[in-house]
């Protein structure tokens, strides 16, 4: 058994490559909600649209609430986390439904 | 699609100057038959009409762009990269080459589970 080295590792680095990985996810979600909105338009497919909504709830609404109302306007952790949780929630059944229901043609 | 197009009616189509306007300017980005009107210098009836023969090929697409408190209209996109003629014993045949875009490749991807 050896002890970790921790002096070598870097928290700060850590935590700032950590918030980069985190609005990197929002990004790719958001290009994903994107194509599917592009999808929905381009093929008239109604799931598309469900799909494209469920993506922007999962990856986008929550990063935005978070800095909408726990940076800006100072609501409790507690309160923007259950929200934020909601929102996944929501787009995941957005997605669940999307994939479910029959396209138009 | 509607299968294998037929090479002389393609071949038809081709040799319409309107139908090929139509197509180059809808290459780079998608227009209503009234901008595809103003830019051939063709009426809007005859543009519908072309329309109609390049959609039924699948050479163009159509797209519902809605507008808030107004009237919706369409605007209509090139679907191809290219067009083969191919000769063999049984005649010509055509082969279209398109780009499936992202977008459409993701709905079939949902539409098909």
């Amino acid at each position: 058994m050896y002890a970790l080295p921790l002096q070598s590792f870097d928290l700060e680095t850590l935590a700032l490559v950590r918030q980069a990985s985190e609005a990197l996810s929002v990004l790719l979600g958001l290009a994903i909600a994107y194509i599917a909105y592009r999808g929905y338009r381009r093929n008239g497919s109604r799931p598309m649209l469900f799909v494209a909504a469920g993506f922007a709830l999962v990856l986008g609404v929550p990063a935005l609430l978070t800095v909408a109302l726990y940076v800006l306007l100072s609501v409790p952790l507690p309160v923007v986390n259950a929200l934020a949780q909601a929102c996944e929630l929501l787009g995941l059944g957005a997605i669940l439904y999307g994939l479910w229901t029959p396209g138009a043609s | 699609m509607s299968g294998e197009p037929d090479a002389g009616e393609v071949a038809d189509l081709l040799a319409d100057d309107c139908a090929r306007q139509i197509l180059v300017e809808t290459k780079a980005a998608a227009r209503s038959a009234a901008e595809l009107s103003d830019r051939t210098g063709v009426s809007e009836p005859t543009v519908y009409r072309r329309l109609e023969r390049l959609r039924e090929h699948d050479l163009v697409s159509e797209e519902l762009r809605p507008v808030p408190d107004g009237r919706n209209y369409r605007v209509y996109r090139a679907e191809l990269d290219g067009i083969e003629f191919d000769l063999d014993t049984d005649g010509f045949s055509v082969a279209v080459a398109r780009s499936e875009r992202m977008a459409d490749r993701f709905t079939r991807f949902v539409e098909e589970m």
